[in-house]
Parts: structure tokens; sequence; C-alpha cells
């Protein structure tokens, strides 16, 4: 037993293999599970999800329907807790937080922006009374959230509606004090779902653009679950979420867009659907290692 | 420090400004509740304690009585502070419950009765009284007051009599009245200083003649009593061997009587008699008063009272707090996503306790002391602080279900991202659920048997007023479980038919959760508590008139004294009589074996039973029957009958007969055919006439005392304790239906914004204004005739399940009686009932509708 490694030698050899998974970045998820279950059926929402998202970044989420967005959100949210798997966002543990931490999480660490302006808002409250509620329940003084209320309502262009209450305001009005409402607290994340989604064009380019300021000017790290292409192709990375896992990503930058798919932890590939049925790939595939990249062939007989 | 929630000005009075509506509804709901929890109670009590002081009478008292005889009397009780020593020594050994009603005593000692010598047209009786209070209240009117000398030995003794009863019998002062070898001279006579004097009622014979009956043969005399001195007492005490009868009488205050104190005195009455036959100061004494019987009946009816209305007033109080949470609970519902918002905004559960909680108390607690305070000011009977609990109760769980709303949002969203249908049909009930169901029902079964296993003896605790709560609750359940079910199984058969409005209604009407369905079991608590009462009281009004023919035995019974064929043809000849059958009474019958005497009542019983149908308990058949007591004594052989003046007659018994009318209870008599006594004119007869008679009429026809069955009847229904008995339970059933609409208006008012949204798509899709209101009928109907039609049923069975405790007996002059089908009324009251929800829900149908174009404009 003499040559067991002590606790430092374990340290050291921790060390040499690289940095931690995540290290650095502002929202981790590891190998991502939820299941849900309805009815006694279990639906795994998300099969082993990685997502990195570094500080101060715009993020898009796009996928379709049922593809697990939303239960991702929900998750980095603090909203709902994942079933297995590793998820932190601004350096919280969401798997180990207690119902304190919690609370401090989604006091001053997280807003969130939801797709209906109804659920953003207290409709008995004024325009500036719902920013400053967050930070009411935060114990900020009067003066300080009276001030940031003014100043958020100004960077957002919905200064001269700080007096009148959600009926009184157009959609994208509402979801602009919802921005206020979600940054006033000054969080370092800010998840948005769908916060566009019940809006036209013009005033969810409108909302957008005020999204992006926050994300500039107060340095935010986004998220946003989007199905509008419009708000996609404006951020600077789009993640694609298929069938519970991240299959896509789309990277902007220089006027040109180029789209990766993602490999995970253990190494799995996720093709594009469209590669998969023009080849008929089905079942199995061939794969050959070349000095400079990987070959993936249709599993087929050659025929002479 | 981090302050509450909402202090930014008039924020949280805008937040109870949206919410106005669920908290006007809890706050009028707390109102009433608290009002109807103070004042229905009390009034009940209030009836309680009427129908004990009528049950004790005005009249009523308590005397402890003893006899002596001549100079054993006169040692005894020698003088004025001899008499009066008595009573300081009986009034210090009344126990407290009596003391406290009693008032001042009354001593007094009366001769026994002496026939008067002479030839009267009736004999003539007379008592000699020497009541000190009688002395204290007349005033002379002619004469002077009796006074006989301490020394005197001889000569007649002076005494006074009442002017009426002087004037009736033609007695002046100074006539002579000799009776049993004394002599009574009259020295005055007087009148009451106030006749109306309640003194005088027990003592009419020092006031005017009072017929008295000698023996049994009905013969009569007139009896009065002469008032002398203590000079008078000494005289006729040492001068022979007549016999006195020393009363001690403490008149009751009846007026002062409460059910409370009538159970406590029934009690303290046996200690009293115990100790009065134990005192060995002078001779034997006891107590006489009517006080026994009296206070075992009202003990009796009490009893029923309490337990009948504890079964109702128990729904009642689960009915009004069901309503109450109910609109607890939607004003929970209504601020969940307030709640949410600010929960997922930050907001501790500290914080959002003080708007949710705030504004239900807000809506609960000064409402209910304002209902708490209106009750008491209104003073309808003494206060019941066990319900001034109730209504705090009711209070703390509304606040609870507030902060039970507080308390889901403890995850701030947590497990609400799964949201999912929790519609009645489609949902499965979690084991969870699965096990409290069970144990609700196990819970109700065990309460009745506990309760039947109690029997008469259950009555006024809790476990009374919880069980037809629990057995609600637990059929609400049941109904619960299997409403989907039926829903279910209606839903292809409407499919398959051509009109859209039933199958929409129904399903919308699958779609309402688990709180839509509450009001389901509170419309069922509410409407077994209606059908209690409707079938407790039809069964109590059919016992009762039952009653009244078992005691007439006819429409009128005309009494007493012999009957011939002209005075019965008078009877027959009357207005209104429709038939009238003579029963011959010959009371001192007895057998050859057996001395024993018994009355026959000579009747033909075919005639009589198509006189009187409804009579109870009369058997087939025209044989002599014998009474139980009669079979006992001489068996049911072959016997002859007789009596001095009456032909024997010679009869077989061929049955036994429990009751006949006019015979008692427990009484020794046998019934044989009339031929067989018709020639025995000497003897009293009854006649059972029937029709709608005029009692005046028919005494002038008969000249002979009449019972009518109406007037019986009268007696039964309108005695106090049944009169606190209808009214609880008319507005028992008025309260229970009133909060039963309520709660169905509470739910469609509640729900009615977010159904004018979806008939408003459906109406863009082409739903006529009229076919939305079928709709709005189809959509309750379910809930509606499902928890109606369960409870009524469950308040139908009632008396049956809880067995011995709704003994109507009491009431009924001993009927057991049971009803199973509700009155005319009841159920004219719960058509209108159901009537008047389909017609709130049409209603509020038209009160929220909303054109296509305004509710669908924005959001969808």
């Amino acid at each position: 037993m003499a040559n067991a490694p002590d606790l430092a030698e374990l340290e050291r050899r921790a060390a040499e293999r690289g940095p931690v998974y995540g290290e650095g970045a502002h929202i981790v998820c590891d190998n991502l599970v939820r299941i849900y279950k309805t009815d006694g059926i279990e639906v795994v929402a998300l099969q082993g999800l990685d997502l990195l998202v570094d500080p101060g970044e715009l993020v898009a989420i796009v996928g379709a329907s049922g593809s697990g967005k939303s239960t991702l959100l929900n998750i980095l949210s603090g909203l709902d807790v994942p079933t297995a798997g590793v998820a932190r966002v601004a350096g919280s543990d969401l798997l180990t937080m207690t119902s304190k931490e919690r609370l401090r999480f989604r006091r001053e660490q997280v807003g969130f922006i939801w797709q209906q302006t109804s659920r953003n808002l207290l409709p008995y409250l004024t325009a500036v009374q719902n920013v400053e509620l967050p930070m009411k329940f935060a114990g900020r003084s009067r003066r300080s959230r009276a001030t940031r209320a003014a100043e958020l309502l100004g960077m957002l262009d919905v200064g001269d509606c700080a007096n009148r209450r959600p009926a009184e305001l157009s959609g994208g009005q509402q979801q602009r004090i919802a921005i206020a409402v979600a940054v006033a607290n000054e969080p370092q994340v800010v998840l948005a779902d769908e916060p566009t989604g019940e809006l036209d064009t013009a005033t969810a380019a409108g909302v957008f653009a005020a999204l992006r300021r926050v994300n500039e000017e107060l340095g935010t790290t986004t998220v946003v679950v989007t199905h509008d292409a419009q708000v996609a192709e404006r951020v600077d990375r789009t993640v694609g979420i298929r069938d519970g896992r991240t299959s896509v990503e789309v990277r902007r930058g220089g006027g040109t867009a180029e789209e990766y798919a993602l490999l995970d932890r253990a190494g799995r590939v996720q093709l594009p659907a469209a590669f998969t049925e023009a080849l008929d790939m089905r079942d199995r595939v061939r794969l050959a290692l070349e000095s400079d990249h990987v070959g993936v062939w249709p599993d087929r007989e050659e025929t002479p | 420090m981090r302050g509450p929630a909402l202090p930014m000005g008039g924020s949280a009075v805008r937040l109870a400004r949206a919410q106005w509506a669920p908290l006007a509804a809890l706050a009028v709901l707390s109102l009433l509740s608290a009002l109807l929890a103070v004042a229905v109670p009390a009034r009940t009590a209030a009836g309680y304690d009427r129908a004990a002081a009528a049950a004790i009478g005005p009249t009523a008292d308590l005397r402890v009585e003893g006899q002596a005889q001549g100079g054993a009397a006169w040692s005894a009780i020698p003088s004025q502070a001899a008499l009066e020593s008595g009573t300081i020594t009986w009034q210090q050994m009344l126990p407290r419950s009596l003391a406290g009603v009693t008032g001042e005593p009354e001593a007094s000692i009366t001769t026994e009765r002496m026939a008067v010598d002479g030839r009267f047209a009736a004999p003539r009786l007379l008592y000699l009284s020497w009541d000190f209070g009688a002395w204290q209240r007349i005033r002379l009117v002619a004469g002077e007051r009796a006074y006989n000398p301490a020394t005197e030995t001889g000569g007649d003794i002076r005494v006074m009599v009442a002017k009426e009863y002087a004037d009736e019998l033609g007695y002046k002062v100074g006539d002579r009245i000799r009776a049993d070898g004394a002599t009574a001279r009259i020295t005055g006579l007087y009148v009451p200083a106030d006749p109306g004097d309640p003194f005088w009622a027990p003592r009419a014979r020092m006031l005017h003649v009072v017929k008295e009956s000698l023996g049994g043969d009905g013969l009569q005399g007139d009896a009065g009593t002469a008032l002398m001195d203590p000079g008078g007492y000494s005289r006729v005490a040492r001068g022979g061997d007549v016999q006195f009868l020393f009363s001690w009488r403490f008149p009751i205050r009846g007026g002062e009587v409460d059910a409370g104190a009538a159970g406590a005195m029934a009690g303290d009455l046996d200690a009293f008699r115990s100790a009065v036959r134990g005192h060995g100061g002078i001779f034997p004494c006891d107590v006489v008063t009517p006080l026994d019987k009296r206070l075992t009946a009202f003990a009796g009816r009490l009893h029923t009272a309490r337990s009948v209305l504890g079964l109702a007033l128990g729904g009642l109080v689960a009915v009004t707090a069901g309503v109450l949470l109910l609109a607890a609970g939607l004003l929970g519902e209504r601020l969940r996503p307030v709640l949410g918002t600010m929960r997922a905004r930050g907001a501790s559960l500290r914080q959002l306790a003080v708007p949710a909680c705030g504004l239900t108390a807000l809506a609960v607690v000064p409402p209910a002391a304002l209902g708490y305070a209106a009750g008491r000011l209104l003073d309808l009977g003494p206060p019941q602080p066990a319900f001034a609990y109730a209504i705090a109760a009711l209070v703390a769980a509304a606040l609870l279900i507030s902060a039970a709303m507080v308390w889901r949002e403890r995850g701030g969203g947590l497990g609400s991202v799964a949201d999912r249908r929790d519609d009645l049909v489609t949902v499965r009930p979690s084991p969870r659920r699965l096990v409290l169901d069970g144990l609700l029902v196990a819970l109700a079964v065990i309460g009745v048997v506990l309760l039947r296993r109690r029997g008469a003896a259950a009555g006024t605790d809790p476990l009374v007023a919880a069980v037809p709560v629990l057995l609600g609750a637990a059929l609400g359940v049941v109904v619960l479980r299997g409403y989907p079910y039926l829903l279910r199984a209606a839903g292809p058969v409407l499919r398959r038919r051509s009109g859209a409005v039933a199958f929409l209604g129904l399903a919308r009407a699958s779609r309402q959760n688990l709180v839509g369905a509450l009001p389901l079991a509170v419309l069922l608590l509410a409407a077994t508590v209606a059908g209690f009462t409707a079938t407790v009281d039809t069964a109590l009004r059919d016992g009762q008139a039952r009653a009244s023919w078992w005691e007439t035995g006819a429409d009128a019974r005309v009494e007493a004294g012999p009957v011939d064929d002209a005075a019965l043809a008078r009877i027959r000849a009357l207005p209104g009589v429709t038939g009238a059958v003579p029963a011959r009474i010959i009371t001192g019958v007895s057998a050859a074996s057996n001395p024993a005497p018994m009355t026959v009542v000579g009747v033909d019983l075919d005639a009589y039973r198509r006189l009187a149908p409804s009579v109870p308990g009369i058997p087939s058949g025209s044989g002599v029957l014998l009474s139980p007591l009669a079979a006992r004594t001489v068996g049911m052989g072959p016997l002859t009958l007789s009596r001095p003046g009456m032909t024997p007659i010679n009869v077989r018994p061929a049955g036994r007969i429990e009751h006949f009318p006019g015979q008692g209870e427990g009484t020794a008599f046998a019934v044989v055919p009339y031929k067989l006594v018709a020639g025995e004119k000497g003897f009293p007869s009854q006649v059972f006439v029937t029709g709608d008679v005029d009692a005046r009429k028919l005494r002038a026809a008969s000249g002979r005392d009449v019972q009518l069955r109406r007037d019986v009847l009268r007696n039964l229904t309108r005695g106090p304790m049944v009169t606190v008995v209808h009214e609880t339970f008319r507005d028992g059933a008025l309260i229970g239906g009133v909060f039963g609409l309520l709660a169905v208006l509470l739910v469609l008012v509640v729900g009615a914004r977010a159904r004018g949204r979806t008939v408003a798509q459906l109406r863009a899709l082409g739903l006529s204004r009229r076919q939305s209101r079928g709709l709005a009928l189809v959509e309750i109907a379910p809930v509606l005739l499902c928890a109606v039609g369960a409870g009524w049923v469950l308040g139908l069975l009632l008396p049956d399940i809880t067995g011995p405790v709704v003994d109507l007996r009491p009431y009924t002059g001993g009927f057991a009686a049971t009803a199973h089908t509700p009155g005319p009324a009841a159920l004219l009251g719960l058509a209108g009932a159901l009537l008047l929800a389909a017609a709130a829900a049409v209603a509020v149908d038209r009160l929220f509708d909303t054109r296509p174009g305004t509710a669908l404009r924005t959001g969808d």
C-alpha cells in the first residue's frame, strides 16, 4: 500500500488533466437529464444535454416544439429541477440549492422574461411599481429603487410609460418593461422564453433590440429561447436543440455564419436530418478516421 | 431591513380592488356565517328555554305534605311558629336548582274531606283550612273575620267562606254547616283581594264550588273550603280524630326555568324527595309535585329536539363552512398568478403571505366580527359560546387556506412547469387521495356504528353533529369518484346526437377540476340537510296525526253518561256529522275467576273500523279482545264478566288489543261486541263521531263532554318544543338552500369571465345566444343533479341510518314515527331551489355575455 497516492497527488493528477468542464462559463449544463412522469408514463425531455455559455454572451436556443428548450430554460431559471446531470448558473449549483439559496438566486442572480406579457407584470401595478417590485423584495432602499427604475425605463425607451398600468400599454411596451423588471436587481443572467412570441415583426425587433442593449450595456449573460428566425439571426451564437440534446450551433461573426454540429463529452454528434435523409442513413453508419477529419458513410453493401 | 411586499402606497388597495368580487363574496359570506352562527343556536336555545318554562307551567308547585290526626297533629304543629319552622326546614333542604326557581313558600293546614249533613241536589263536601296566606289575600264583604279564642273548648267553629261559594249553595252569614260531627258557623263572607293572583290557582275550592268525584261511578259532589284561624285549627285538632293535611307549598316560577335548569331540577327533585322522607322531625312527609312528570316529558322532548336539531345544525355548519372555505379557495385561485409572479421575482414566503393572508383577513375578520356583534345585538336568545369558537375556527380555516396558497408557491414554480390538466374525467386519482377517501368513508361508517350502538342515550354530543357531515362528505367522495364515470358514459351518447349543446355542455362539465367539483360536496351537504329536515318534519306531522287518531278514536269522541238511541239519533242528525258509533263503557267489571276490576268496552268493531279507518292498532275481527293487562289477569280462556247492576256475560277472548281510544295505557279492559252490553243502559257511553263537527253543537245535542281530534292534534303540534323543532327545521332548510345556491352562484360568477371567453370562441364558430344559455344549463346540470340527488336521498335515509337517535316518540304520544317521503312543500322547495340554480346559471351567462370581437381581440 506504500504506492497509494495521497490527496495532494490526486489533486495534482486532476489538475494535469486540464481545465474542469465549463470552467469560466457562466452557464454550465453537463449531461443534463430531465424525466417527467405523467400518469405513469415517463417522458424524457432532456437526454444528456451539454451547454456552455460564457459571461456576457447573448445566446439563442432554437428547436422544434417538444424539443426540450423550455424545459432547459425552466431548469436554468430554478423553476424546475433536473433529474440528473450538472446545471450551474452564475456559480450556483441548481441541483443542490436550498430553498433559501434558490430565493437569493431568483432575487439577485437571474431575471426572467416570459412570453405571456400578463405573466411578466402584475396587472394592478404601474410600470415603475412593477420594476421596483423585485428590488423591494430584495430590500433595496426607496431612493435607489426609484433611481434604478427610472434609469432602466429610460434606457429601454419606456420612461414615458412609468405611471401606466399593463392594460394601458402595448405588447411591445409591456415586454420592454418586463425586461426592466428582469434586470432590476442587476442579475448576472437574463433568461427569456419566447419574449417576442406574442408580438408583430416590427415590435419584436424593437424588443429584441432592447434585450441586446441590456446585454451590451449591463453585460448580462442572456439566453433567449425563440422560434423567431429573425431573433435567432441577430445573436452571436444560436444553439439548436433536438430530442432533448444540443444538436447544432451557428456562430456568427464578421458578417458570416457558420453552422457546427455539436460534439458532446461522450463523443456523440447529431447529424442534421437533411444529411441523413439525403444519404438514406439509418440504424448504422461507418466511420473512418482520416488525418484531419472523420468520414461517415451509410451502412450499405458495395454494389458492383 | 426588508419590508412587507406591498407597502407602496395604494398597491395593496389596488390588489384588493382588482380582486373585489371574490373579496366581497368572502366578506358577505363571513358576515352571514358569523351572524347565523350566533343567531340560530341562540334562537334555538331560547326556544328550548321557552319550552322548558311552558312545560313547567305557570301554576306548577312543589309541596311537602304530611298527614296527622287529631292530637298527634296538634302536638307536632301546635302553633303558627311551628308551621313556619317547618317551612324554614324544608326551604333549607331545597337543592339549589329548586331553591332558585321557587317563590315564597305557602304553608297551610287542611282537614280531610268532610261530608255535609243534610239532603242536597248533589252531595256537599267541606274542608276546613287554616291558610295564613289566604287569610292575607281576602277582603271581607259581609260579617266579620272568623275568630276562635284559644281558651274556647266547645261550641261552633267560626269560619269564613267565599261569597261566590255561599251564593252558589245558598249560605249566608250566621249559617251553620254540620259535617262529620263538627259544626262550622259562617261569620263572614269574603272575596279575593286580587282574583288574578296566581296564589288562588291551586285553591279554587276556597273561592267557589268545585265538583269532586265520589268514588268511581261518576257521582260528583259540591266541594268547598272554609277558612278558619289558628284557634279554629286548635279546636278541631284537640276536639276529635280529624285527619289533617299539612302542606308546605313552594310555587315554581315557571318563567324562570330554562332548559339547563330543568335538567338539573329533575335530578335534584329525587334528592329532595329522599331528604324529606328521611327527615324525622315531625310526622312522615312526602314531596308531591307535578314536576316529575313534566320534567321527564320535557327531558324526552328536549333530548329528541337536541338530537334531530344537532343532526341538522351539524350539517348546516358544514355547509356554511364549506361555502366560506370555497370562497376563500376561489380567492386563493384568483391570487395564484399574482403570487406566482411575485415569487418568481424573488418574494419570500413571508412577503407573499402579507398580501395573500392580509387580503383574506381583511375580507374575513372584520365581517365575522361584525356578524358576531350583530348576532349578539339581535339578542335572539342566550349566547352559545361554543358557536363563537366555531366562528373563530372558520376564520382560522379561511386564513389557513390562504396560507396554504402561499405555501404552494414555496417552490417558486417548482413542479408547476409540468402543468397538466386535472380534469375530473381524465385525472387519475393519486394513491394519497384514494387513502384519504377510504379513510373518510371508514370514519363515516365508524361514526354511524358508534352512534347506533349508543342508541337513544346519544343526544347532544359532537358525534351526533359530526355523523351527518361525515356521511355527507363520504357520499360526496363516492359521488366525486362515480361522477366522472357517469360523464364518461354519457359522452358517447350525446356525441351521437345531432345537437351540439348537450355534447359541448357535457364536455365542459367534464373539464371541471377538483376545485370546481367542491361545490358538489357543499351542495350535497345542503341537500342532505334539506332532505333530512323535510323527512323528519313530515314524520313528525304524520306521527302527531296518528297520535291524535289514537287518542281520540275518531274526529270527535263524546264522553261519559248513558246515551240513549234518541241522543245518538240527535248526534247523527247534526250538520257535518258523517257517522257515529256508540261504545258502552262499564267499569269495575271482574271475572268470576279473578276479582281484579277491569273495564268492559262494548263496541261494534266492524262499524268502528269503517267509521275511523285511520285509528292505528285496531285489530281485524270482531270477537272479544283483551288488553295485555286483562289477558294477564284473567287469561285467554272462556270467562264470565259481571258486576253489580250488570247482566253477567260469557265471553271467549279471541285476541288481544294494545290500545283502545279512551282507555288508559296499561289498564285492564276488554273490548266486547256492542250487542252483548247493548241492554246495559245505566252505564256511561262514548260515541265516536266523524265529520266536520262543531264541538258546541255536539255538546248541545248530547249534553256531555266532547273531545275533538283537531284539538288534540293542535295541542300536540303547538307545543312549544314542537314549534322550536319546526322553526329550526324551516330555518335550517332555508339557510342550507340559500348557502347551496350561494355556492353555485359563487362558482358561476368566479368562473364566468373564463367561461365568457370560451363561449365567445364558440359564438365565433356559430353558437347562437340561445344555445349559449342552453349550454350554461347543461354545464351545471350534472353537478347540480348528482349532488342534490345524492344529498337528498341521504337526507331522507338519515333518520334510518342514525336509527335510535331520531326518536320522535316524545312528540307523538309514544308513536314511532317514520316517513321516507318528504311533504309536498319540501318537494316544491327542492324544485324551486333547482330552478333558481338554473336561473342563476342563465343569468350569469347573460351578465357575462361578451361579444366575440371584444373577448377575442387580445391574447389569442
